[in-house]
């Protein structure tokens, strides 16, 4: 858990497209910070918070082995994937419904939604060889990446039992991020040798780069924001 | 920071303006999670190259 856990999923990809980022003035807003980490574990990730204030993320025991956890009401819970290697939770929705990855002990990625103490699989469209669930809304859609025969990566849209593959024009890779309850996916994709990011509404594709950032990395969107690493 | 020297910023994109910010004295800090309450979670390390990465929870 040294940088963008989720991307390790894809170890492959990260290191690849990592590039300096150049300094851009930006308006300021007061940020209050307050730290967390789980009681015990070696380092703490992050992923989601919904709207009743229910984190989730992941934390790595003291044998370097990633969990799932959520903290509500300032108590922690971790979930693990049955039989699962390592597993990391990224996002809730305000149901209660967690999405994320388990990895085997094969190494193959599987994405899940863990609801009410239930897992269901999101293995992404026919033909994936790996998949993770990155956002869910409130109305149980679900965004995330998989990758196909070739290996490529590729966003996608689950709704009930279909997949919507969300690749922005040119791109070489997708990783589909967030959803808001509006149905707008985030995400950031492969380019002419950076990462960008994308809006999507369902018909078009929108860029929204961070300004001088050489890699943009959209996480989340709320109904009115959205959440971005730059570099 | 990552181990190719670049430093991550995490970012809030709101009524079309992007906000720079970051855990306090932190090497690195991303932006993974928001809610509509003005809360944003991520996580950040303190030092370096290495982690460990830490968790944190904002309001703005």
């Amino acid at each position: 858990m040294k940088t963008c856990r989720w991307l390790l999923l894809f170890p492959g990809f990260v290191l690849v497209f990592m590039m300096a980022a150049t300094a851009a003035d930006a308006p300021t807003l007061t940020f209050k910070f307050t730290k967390y980490n789980v009681p015990g574990a070696s380092a703490t990730g992050i992923g989601g918070i919904n709207n009743s204030g229910v984190i989730v993320g992941e934390y790595e025991d003291t044998k370097s082995v990633q969990h799932c956890f959520m903290l509500s009401g300032g108590k922690v819970t971790t979930i693990n994937y049955p039989k699962a290697a390592s597993d990391s939770c990224i996002h809730i929705n305000s149901k209660g419904a967690i999405v994320g990855a388990s990895k085997n002990t094969a190494g193959v990625t599987k994405g899940f939604v863990y609801q009410n103490g239930k897992f269901t699989d999101v293995p992404g469209p026919s033909g994936a060889r790996s998949a993770v669930a990155y956002g869910i809304n409130d109305s149980g859609v679900v965004v995330g990446t998989y990758t196909d025969a070739k290996d490529e990566l590729h966003g996608f849209e689950l709704k009930g039992k279909t997949y919507k593959i969300l690749d922005p024009p040119g791109s070489i890779l997708t990783i589909a991020t967030g959803i808001n309850n509006a149905g707008n996916v985030v995400m950031f994709y492969g380019k002419s040798g950076a990462l960008e990011s994308a809006l999507y509404n369902g018909k078009t594709y929108k860029t929204i780069n961070v300004p001088g950032a050489a890699n943009s990395f959209a996480f989340d969107i709320n109904t009115e924001a959205t959440s971005f690493m730059r570099r | 920071m990552n181990s190719s020297g670049t430093k991550a910023q995490a970012v809030l994109f709101q009524a079309g303006k992007f906000y720079t910010f970051g855990y306090p004295k932190s090497a690195d800090s991303s932006a993974t999670g928001i809610n509509d309450k003005s809360e944003v979670v991520g996580y950040y390390q303190t030092k370096t190259i290495s982690g460990p990465d830490q968790g944190f929870t904002a309001t703005y």
